[in-house]
């Protein structure tokens, strides 16, 4: 175990000065724009290192109960991702083919738009997730 | 290269004007995917442009994006346009091998002005601008949709006789299938769109990217409108929807039509200039799709660094955003078309 600061301590704080102190001092725009970004990846990256595993371990329960699959939670962070690969796959195919009735597609447009509010607090936690939020 | 590119360029313009032509200065501008762009300074010794003036040389570039147009067919597209009254610079003299061997290329009239969506709809230097661009934008849609396959057969565009809607899903299922991971969400919105489609009201000219960031503004509001390599023959709506793409407001996301203008007010804009009424529920769909297919179309920017080889942090990052659109576009299934 390394000492601290930990690593998302260190993530948020480079994250910070690209987009605090560096950004601002760049007078090509186009440099300045880059490191921009560059800040905003690595303020995601610190954001999925603090949610990543909670959300993951979420959307696979709710692929399992889409599916009505049981089995123990994955050994692995790569076993998980495997697993949700599988189901999320599973799960296009069965929007392109399947008869699906009112109430699975209810059911499975629950999971997916959960799976993307969890994605937009980490990628643009800013992004306005109301539905009338053009007032 | 420049030095080569600026005798060529003289002697081309010598040629098309019919006097001496003398190139002062060329310079590279930030291109985009399907062309390069150059600064040229010239002065010209005959013809109503006689006397020191600056263009843009449009360029295609070595690669193009699948459906766009070269730069041969998107000179005679803005041209037509023009003629029909949209406010923006002519495609001039246009040439082929100017800038590399097959290439075609043609030039435009330098405009001032700023393109930048941010700046567009945000910045205070702008503010009366936005107050006449509705009004603007609303006339020059209209007049781009006044160009129609009847009245102008010469144009090389593609599929006069598909269906747009059966188009534009099929390219839009093409794009899918290229897709490097499962999207769940944009098969979703994909199958909400195959149930429903809007009826055909009029097959016309699309810009095809009309939204904020290809305008051109000024003080007094739009001096250009940019990037016309996505034209094709359409549904008209389908500019209107992609104007609406939630992604295009950069932040206003209460101001639905390009970031600077409420969406009745800007159908009605439309309705008037274009003497055609607009029916909201068809807006809605290419609503809906514009968000699927840019959705698709930023995933696909990715690959562009993971497996094409760019080094451009921009085409990283962008995927990651793809879910904004997704969220966009079951967002607006679920709320409906506007009730006006």
């Amino acid at each position: 175990m390394q000492d601290r600061p930990d690593k998302l301590k260190l993530l948020e704080s480079v994250a910070r000065f690209l987009g605090e102190e560096l950004a601002p001092a760049i007078e090509d725009r186009g440099l300045a724009f880059r490191v921009r970004i560059a800040a905003w990846l690595t303020q995601m990256v610190a954001l999925e290192l603090l949610l990543g595993d909670a959300q993951d371990a979420a959307q696979l329960q709710r692929l399992r109960a889409l599916f009505g699959e049981e089995a123990d939670a994955p050994a692995t962070a790569a076993k998980l991702h495997e697993a949700i690969a599988h189901l999320e796959t599973r799960l296009v195919d069965r929007i392109r083919e399947g008869a699906l009735d009112d109430a699975e597609r209810a059911r499975i447009t629950a999971h997916v738009k959960q799976t993307l509010r969890e994605k937009l607090v980490v990628v643009q936690p800013r992004f306005d997730t109301r539905p009338d939020v053009e007032g | 290269m420049l030095e080569e590119l600026s005798q060529r360029i003289a002697a081309h313009l010598s040629r098309e004007t019919g006097a001496p032509a003398t190139v002062h200065d060329v310079r590279p501008l930030p291109g985009g995917a399907c062309q390069e762009l150059f600064r040229v300074d010239v002065t010209l010794a005959a013809g109503p442009l006689e006397g020191q003036r600056r263009f843009v040389l449009r360029s295609d570039a070595r690669e193009s994006l699948p459906g766009s147009l070269d730069r041969d067919a998107e000179g005679q597209v803005i041209n037509a346009a023009v003629a029909a009254g949209v406010p923006t610079p002519p495609a001039r003299w246009a040439a082929r091998g100017l800038v590399r061997a097959d290439a075609h290329a043609y030039f435009l009239d330098w405009v001032e002005g700023v393109a930048i969506g941010r700046r567009v709809v945000s910045h205070p230097s702008l503010a009366a601008a936005r107050e006449a661009l509705p009004r603007q934008l609303a006339a020059a849609l209209a007049a781009v949709h006044r160009v129609t396959p009847a009245g102008s057969p010469h144009l090389p565009l593609p599929d006069r006789d598909v269906d747009p809607v059966d188009a534009s899903l099929g390219a839009l299922r093409a794009m899918l299938d290229r897709l490097p991971e499962p999207h769940a969400a944009l098969e979703l919105a994909f199958r909400w769109l195959g149930e429903n489609r809007p009826p055909l009201a009029k097959r016309t000219l699309v810009h095809g990217d009309f939204r904020t960031g290809n305008f051109m503004v000024g003080p007094g509001g739009l001096v250009a409108v940019l990037d016309w390599e996505f034209a094709h023959w359409g549904d008209p709506l389908e500019d209107l929807g992609w104007l609406c793409v939630r992604d295009w407001r950069f932040g206003s996301v209460d101001r639905p039509a390009g970031g600077f203008a409420r969406r009745g007010a800007f159908y009605a804009l439309y309705a008037e200039a274009s003497g055609r009424a607009v029916d909201p529920a068809a807006v809605h769909f290419w609503e809906v799709l514009g968000n699927v297919r840019w959705g698709g179309g930023a995933v696909l920017q990715g690959e562009r660094y993971l497996q094409g080889g760019s080094r451009d942090l921009e085409h990283l990052a962008i995927p990651r955003r793809a879910c904004e659109m997704e969220f966009e576009a079951l967002r607006l299934i679920e709320t409906g078309p506007p009730r006006m």
